[in-house]
């Protein structure tokens, strides 16, 4: 299986000159052989978004990308790790892939799923980092249903990419109030101890397909198992806004020490 | 130019009648015959005529066209039931709706209510041919538990009487190439012209049995005669003697009156006796999916609004009514449940699946004796664009599949896509609108919005709380303070912050000022650490009437 490549999403932080310039520099950068995607038909306001990612964050990833076929855990610390930016900008290389393999830029393709029990994603921001939100099939199921329906999405086989949001942020709480008994673990997070089995459905639904599963996790949540990912990517933002990155876990034992990587 | 021969196919449905009220199950399996009648009239008198009889009937010699009290005189065996005018005409809609995936021209024969004619002409390459085209009308008739013969020709009397009587030859053809329709009419008897028993009684005096015999009388002498024995004027019969000379010439000329589908569909089933249990309702469920499906596949239509009623047995339900609520009104003994779909839907699969996770859950208060479901919002059906940017092919049904599967049972509000909202308040600028709506959002953007908002700030966080969250106050009493300054500690979420930096973002003065919610904020980017993280990046806001400070959101 090949892999998603991010580094695709550096071209959103780049303003050129002229689009002869722009394509110019695209074709330099497109690393062809690995399915890379990046964005065909940039515009102005896409240009002008800010940028989310060192652009060498491939090169930290095992298979210079994410996994496809795969269930990812990306774990941060409450959350607040740019895990959903993360997340984001992989929607994003996934619809500008699609678009890319079709040769016309006007081609909508590859709907990515974003599971969001908290509702919290925002709707601007979505659209600034370079998704396409038309495409980008939003779930906001209960605590009680969540991971049936995130099961049930994987299932359906409809998407390139789906995020599941299992940590929340904080201050946010569950928009219908009522969840199960002992569904939390704190104020807003899901008891993973439970997800360690529903990790391996979603990894059974994903076999022989090109799909890939992000979770976004609580890195201080409590777990006495760790969850069956094929990867594990441990994120944290540090002081000036570099990152931190480390690969904690992958299924062929490539891991390795905390990357510091630059960031805006 | 030439144009292409006209074809039409006739779709003839000998025991329709009969077959209405065998499904509705209280019938014994006994001879029947039937009485149409407007809905108010229940059963059905002696001196009514019979309008339709099933093949056990005949066999008895009960025909239509006798008197009720004569066919019981023929046989003691035979049931009669009633059936209304209305019932017989919604099936023949269903059936046209059906067949209009075969042409787009379908005309419902008035008179005979037993055929329905569609305009083929140029369509049976689709199909693989005109035999192929008949067979697959066959199919999809018969799917919906009808008795069927389909016949294709010339024109539409050819057609209906090569269906119609061929069942009573069966080596006479059910598709004439053009230009053999003579030849193959010839083999037919005399009564298919639509005489009347006193035209044919006539015919056969003089030795005349089939259409090939009366086609060799002189035309001026068979004119005079037609003219004393057409049945008065009937849609299905000739109008005059012009015009069965025609036929016998080969010429079918008549243009088919397009039929026009209703806007709502319903499609309903009674249970003789109440049905309490969820296995034998889905039964049904699925049974009117599939009735539903059909009728707007043929239409190229879909729903994205489904309403199903369940009626229950007045008497338990009154009564367990009365237990449950003493002295209280009675209530009305059924019960609508509607919901939005996220995107149109057609397929039988997915209209069951919709359908399925609503009944599954719904406790049923009484055993219920009638089931209806109603899809009251008709679309034109989404064209699915393949997504062929995949590794790994993937049904192009299976989003509208899951779609309606999660609005079903999570329920509205809870699946669709997001669309940005023109709107200075951050809390109202996100919507979640349906998978179907976001096309059409997608081009108003493109054509541009009348009303620009002005950024709130170069970028915008990526989680905004639905409820801020309050993190302190920027009074000191009567005296204002800074909302926040470094080295703070805020609570949120039950643990400790340290405010490290603090940046005025934006100002919202006076927004909505002609509502209660009017919004005149400061914005501020407040950079915050923890035991747990060094550096997370806040949007935080002081409301500058109360003097509350909220989160609201995080760039993350």
């Amino acid at each position: 299986m090949s892999a998603i490549a991010l580094s695709s999403l550096t071209f959103a932080g780049v303003t050129f000159a002229d689009e002869a310039r722009a394509r110019e520099s695209r074709a330099k950068a497109l690393p062809l052989g690995s399915g890379v995607a990046l964005t065909p038909g940039l515009g102005p306001d896409r240009a002008a978004a800010p940028l989310f990612f060192p652009p060498n964050l491939d090169e930290v990833l095992p298979d210079g990308g994410l996994p496809r076929g795969a269930v990812v855990e990306i774990a941060s610390p409450r959350a607040l790790g740019r895990a959903t930016s993360l997340c984001l900008a992989a929607c994003a290389a996934a619809q500008a892939e699609a678009r890319l393999r079709s040769g016309d830029p006007a081609t909508v393709g590859a709907w990515c799923a974003f599971i969001d029990p908290w509702s919290t994603l925002h709707a601007p921001a979505v659209e600034e980092r370079g998704v396409d939100p038309s495409r980008l099939l939003v779930v906001r199921p209960g605590l009680e249903a969540l991971a049936r329906t995130a099961v049930r999405v994987a299932q359906s086989r409809a998407f390139t990419l789906i995020v599941i949001d299992l940590a929340g942020v904080p201050g946010a709480v569950l928009p219908r109030g009522a969840h199960p008994a002992g569904g939390l673990a704190g104020a807003s997070s899901v008891r993973l101890e439970r997800w360690v089995n529903v990790v391996r459905r979603l990894a059974l639904a994903l076999e022989h397909t090109d799909t890939s599963v992000l979770l976004s996790t609580d890195s201080l949540a409590r777990r006495p198992l760790p969850l069956p990912v094929a990867l594990r990517l441990e994120v944290e933002r540090e002081v000036g806004g570099a990152w931190g990155v480390r690969v904690a876990k992958e299924r062929h034992g490539r891991v390795g020490p905390k990357l510091a990587l630059a960031g805006s | 130019m030439l144009s292409p021969p006209r074809r039409v196919a006739a779709v003839v449905l000998p025991r329709l009648a009969t077959e209405l009220v065998r499904a509705r199950g209280g019938e014994p399996l006994r001879p029947l015959a039937v009485v149409l009648s407007s809905a108010s009239m229940e059963e059905s008198s002696a001196a009514a005529i019979v309008d339709a009889v099933d093949e056990r009937a005949a066999a008895l010699g009960v025909r239509p066209g006798m008197r009720v009290s004569e066919a019981m005189a023929r046989s003691a065996e035979v049931t009669f039931a009633t059936l209304a005018h209305e019932e017989l005409d919604a099936a023949l809609g269903a059936v046209a709706e059906v067949a209009m995936s075969f042409g787009a021209v379908v005309e419902i024969d008035a008179a005979s209510r037993d055929t329905i004619w569609v305009d083929v002409t140029g369509v049976a390459h689709l199909f693989g041919g005109e035999h192929s085209l008949r067979e697959a009308m066959v199919e999809r008739v018969a799917a919906l538990g009808l008795c069927v013969e389909v016949a294709v020709s010339e024109g539409p009397f050819f057609a209906q009487a090569l269906a119609r009587y061929g069942r009573l030859h069966p080596e006479a053809p059910r598709v004439v190439p053009a230009g053999e329709v003579r030849r193959a009419l010839g083999r037919l008897p005399v009564a298919a012209l639509g005489l009347g028993a006193e035209g044919v009684a006539f015919f056969e005096r003089l030795g005349v049995r089939d259409l090939a015999g009366l086609a060799r009388i002189d035309r001026a002498q068979l004119a005079s005669r037609l003219a004393g024995l057409i049945p008065p004027a009937r849609a299905a019969s000739p109008r005059d003697a012009k015009e069965v000379l025609g036929w016998l010439d080969g010429i079918d000329a008549r243009p088919l009156v397009p039929y026009e589908p209703p806007s709502v569909l319903v499609e309903q089933v009674s249970f003789e006796d109440g049905v309490e249990a969820a296995p034998q309702l889905l039964f049904a469920v699925r049974g009117l999916a599939s009735r539903l499906s059909a009728r707007l596949t043929g239409r190229r239509q879909a729903t994205n609004r489904v309403e199903v009623i369940l009626g229950y047995d007045r008497s338990i339900f009154t009564l367990r009514s009365r237990e449950a609520r003493p002295g209280e009104p009675a209530l009305s003994p059924s019960r609508v449940m509607g919901f939005e779909l996220p995107a149109p839907l057609s397929h039988t699969d997915d209209i069951f699946r919709a359908v399925k996770a609503k009944v599954e859950v719904t406790e049923l208060a009484a055993p219920v004796v009638r089931l209806e479901i109603r899809l009251s919002r008709v679309v034109r059906a989404p064209e699915i664009q393949l997504d062929l940017s995949r590794d790994v092919s993937v049904s192009p049904d299976a989003l509208p599949a899951l779609l309606s599967e999660l609005s079903a049972e999570l329920g509205e509000g809870c699946v669709g896509v997001l669309s940005s909202v023109d709107d200075h308040r951050p809390e109202r600028r996100t919507a979640l609108i349906g998978v179907h709506e976001a096309a059409a959002d997608r081009r108003r953007r493109a054509q541009g919005s009348l009303f620009e908002p002005a950024p709130l700030s170069a970028s915008e966080p990526a989680r905004l709380l639905p409820e801020p969250a309050w993190v302190g106050s920027a009074l000191e009493g009567e005296r204002r303070v800074p909302a926040l300054h470094p080295g703070q500690i805020v609570l949120v979420g039950g643990e400790g912050y340290v405010v490290q930096r603090v940046e005025f973002d934006r100002r919202l003065t006076g927004v909505g000022w002609w509502t209660d919610g009017v919004a005149s904020r400061d914005y501020l980017r407040v950079t915050l650490s923890s035991s747990h993280t060094s550096s997370a990046e806040a949007w935080v806001y002081a409301d500058r009437r109360t003097g509350e400070v909220f989160l609201q959101g995080w760039w993350e």
